[in-house]
């Protein structure tokens, strides 16, 4: 998995692409480790995000979901790449130019709790964006206040004075909803927005989002660890494992027809509340490798069921398989196993012909062989 | 021997019985033979007591005195554990499942309030064992692991001295046996390069890897019975399978029983016998998994299982969320804990308080609910409530 490559961006020149309103292309985010090492948290993510979807990206912890989430916001700044919003490049804004952009893109956060200022009131919280941006007519910011916690479904006349303190989980994210509706965002980031909350409240809070998407247009990044809860509110989904990007494609039908080998071992390990459902029986073996030295080639191949020599000194381009289906594999499933020798022994023959002619036209030696783990 | 006794025994090894007793184990006890034994001795466990469960829990109250009023945590819960079964405690946070479990293995804060109830463990009612007795009961004869590997490890003490550090307490084996121990469990558990591990310390593991050093810790003394607090809850749903699958074959191979407690339907719907659905600190419904599945009688079940996203649903299905919030535990309603929150509730749930009571027609489920869901009385209930537009308690209904 790998996922270099850019097939799944949106030409220029397609219809579609007045409808992008963030595209993120080849976001490298490291993070400095001890001993002059690198964490590789992102490496080479693209996507695009079109107007009043949902895009959900969805991996296990550790494979820069959050990351990617927090570099489109500036928060972490990436390494390299470039994060375009409503035709500016935020890489390249910052002090006030970069705070003003950023009241059009919100973010939601996980621990509901821990994002609010436990010392100030729910109403000066709320009010607090209005505030910065001058808009504090009285009267005026006021009223906005009202109507948006009205929205989230908070009385304003019972929470308004009071302190985060006093709400449970549920409470407080929808507060936290409300802070991030009230300078009329464009898009908004949620970074596991219900994965701290109990499954009957989460479910309030889906239902939430999805409401204010469709009375704000709200487009949304919707980052969570739970693939249920993820197909649930997203039209597109993307699947990213250690940095990189393996599958992006219609929700529906990537759940339906997952192409990549790492997406069908999520799917598969969901535990599902049915005794009838049979339980699958291979599970993905092994951990996460470490960002810090992570695996040649495709990512993956240390865990995946399918890899062969190839993966592990090629890394597999993304390309589109099914129409807007995307995935980065040599040997996606829509290879039957059975018939996986014979297209080993072609994509093998195609990359060593690949190689001798980057062999001919430059005189490196090929990359090594690593061993495989 | 007596039933009573047959516990002390593997601790004291006084007498010749055929369990194996800690003492006389060999030091080089591999664990096949160490699972057919102990099948032996539980096979004569079961001859003596042939009708009697492993776990019984009667009654158990456990309350806490906090600054706001006396917290029910957990209120009147009952329910019993067989022999090498698994029962799964379903409920969300606040809803009493780990108190239930802290209450049976006596780990509760210092501000409990009042304490009663039975809990028996093969015929002998655990509560009121001498700080000798239990020495060697808690860790021997049931174990437990918890949510968050990474906080239940010493993190400065190696993952080897703290697996072996049971077995010698408990079963006073030798530095080296107890050593080989240790590196056979953690083969048992899947941890690759075992050798090496036992000289690591927590936090060079990963967390799937430190929740596989737990259990081998909590296995080390073979216990008849292990309690798993949300074990895989801080873990990814494929580490998540891992450890599951693991619980599992270790289950069927040294013959445990299992309480698993988790807020996911998904994890025990394939794992557990048996399921008990706990809300506001009592259970209100309790059933095999195939029949709880099979048809939800407790609203708050149902609607607990209609709140989860479903992967096989299309994306954007409107979920059916529960309205409210779970109850204060300081000032629990009058009447069903549920009510406020319930789309069948009538007057009748406001004023009086449901027991949980044995089905009529299988008597192997029983639930706390005066209009159960998909009987004649809760469909009236639920009618009634539709035609009025709202329930007795004042949560709004369409009539769809």
């Amino acid at each position: 998995m790998a996922g270099s490559g850019k097939a799944h961006l949106i030409p220029q020149d397609s219809p579609q692409a007045e409808d992008i309103i963030l595209r993120v292309e080849d976001l490298v985010v490291e993070f400095r480790a001890s001993g002059g090492k690198k964490v590789h948290a992102v490496s080479g993510i693209s996507f695009d995000v079109l107007e009043g979807e949902t895009l959900g990206l969805v991996g296990e912890s550790g494979c820069g979901k959050s990351t990617t989430g927090r570099a489109i916001m500036q928060l972490n700044r990436p390494t390299s790449g470039s994060v375009v919003f409503e035709d500016a490049d935020l890489t390249k804004l910052d002090g006030e130019e970069l705070r003003r952009v950023r009241t059009r893109l919100q973010m939601i956060f996980q621990d509901p709790i821990s994002s609010l200022n436990p010392r100030r009131k729910v109403k000066d919280i709320v009010r607090e964006g209005l505030a910065i941006w001058q808009q504090n007519l009285k009267g005026i910011s006021s009223e906005r206040v009202d109507e948006i916690l009205q929205s989230v479904g908070l009385n304003p006349d019972m929470v308004g004075n009071r302190r985060p303190y006093e709400f449970s989980g549920g409470q407080c994210q929808r507060i936290c909803v409300a802070r991030a509706l009230v300078l009329d965002p464009k898009v908004i980031i949620c970074d596991e927005p219900v994965s701290a909350l109990d499954v009957s409240v989460q479910a309030q809070i889906l239902n939430l989002l999805e409401d204010m998407k469709k009375r704000y247009g709200l487009t949304l990044i919707f980052i969570a660890h739970d693939l249920a809860v993820v197909k649930n509110v997203s039209d597109r989904v993307c699947v990213m494992y250690l940095g990189k990007m393996c599958e992006i494609g219609p929700a529906d039908e990537l759940y339906e027809q997952p192409l990549h080998p790492y997406t069908e071992a999520l799917l598969n390990s969901i535990p599902h509340p049915d005794p009838t459902h049979p339980v699958a029986e291979d599970a993905l073996e092994g951990d996460l490798p470490s960002p810090i030295d992570p695996p040649s080639g495709c990512r993956f191949r240390t865990r995946c069921p399918r890899a062969q020599d190839l993966c592990a000194y090629e890394e597999p381009e993304i390309r589109e398989l099914v129409p807007n289906h995307y995935v980065a594999c040599h040997f996606p499933l829509t290879i039957a196993s059975e018939s996986l020798d014979e297209a080993v022994a072609a994509a093998t023959a195609e990359a060593k012909l690949s190689a001798a002619a980057a062999a001919a036209a430059d005189p490196l030696p090929p990359p090594p062989v690593p061993a495989s783990n | 021997m007596t039933k009573t006794d047959s516990w002390v025994g593997q601790v004291t090894a006084s007498s010749d019985q055929d369990i194996p007793s800690a003492s006389t184990m060999p030091s080089d006890f591999d664990l096949t033979s160490a699972s057919s034994e102990s099948e032996l001795g539980m096979a004569q466990d079961a001859a003596d007591s042939t009708t009697a469960p492993l776990l019984q829990v009667r009654n158990l109250e456990t309350h806490f005195t906090t600054g706001r009023g006396t917290l029910k945590a957990v209120d009147n819960t009952s329910f019993e554990l067989d022999y090498g079964k698994t029962i799964g405690i379903v409920g969300e946070s606040g809803s009493g499942k780990s108190v239930t479990v802290r209450s049976i293995m006596r780990i509760l804060p210092h501000n409990v309030g009042h304490q009663s109830g039975d809990i028996i463990f093969e015929g002998r009612d655990i509560q009121n064992l001498s700080s000798e007795e239990a020495k060697h009961f808690w860790g021997v004869e049931m174990a437990m692991i918890f949510q968050d590997p990474m906080t239940s490890l010493n993190p400065v003490v190696k993952i080897g001295r703290q697996i072996t550090e049971s077995l010698q307490y408990h079963l006073n084996q030798s530095k080296e046996a107890a050593r080989q121990r240790a590196l056979e469990l953690l083969q048992l558990v899947g941890i690759p390069e075992a050798e090496r591990r036992l000289g690591e310390y927590p936090h060079q593991l990963s967390g799937g890897m430190c929740q596989r050093v737990t259990i081998a810790i909590a296995l080390a003394c073979r216990p008849k019975l292990l309690i798993a607090d949300e074990p895989t809850t801080a873990l990814d749903v494929t580490v998540q399978k891992q450890i599951l699958d693991l619980l599992d074959d270790l289950q069927q191979d040294q013959k445990m029983a299992m309480v698993l407690i988790t807020h996911d339907l998904g994890v025990v719907a394939g794992r557990a016998n048996e399921i008990a659905v706990m809300y506001a600190g009592r259970i209100v419904e309790k059933a095999p998994t195939q029949d709880l599945f099979a048809s939800m009688r407790h609203p708050y079940t149902q609607a607990l299982f209609e709140s989860i996203p479903k992967v096989e649903h299309p994306s954007h299905t409107r979920l059916r969320a529960i309205t409210g919030q779970p109850p204060d535990l300081t000032a629990l309603p009058e009447g069903c804990s549920f009510a406020p929150r319930c789309r069948y509730a009538r007057p009748r749930c406001l004023t009086e308080q449901p027991t949980l009571d044995p089905d009529e027609v299988n008597p192997l489920r029983s639930y706390a609910c005066f209009y159960p869901v998909g009987t004649p009385a809760g469909e009236e209930a639920l009618a009634a409530n539709k035609a009025e537009g709202k329930t007795a308690a004042g949560v709004k209904l369409s009539s769809d």
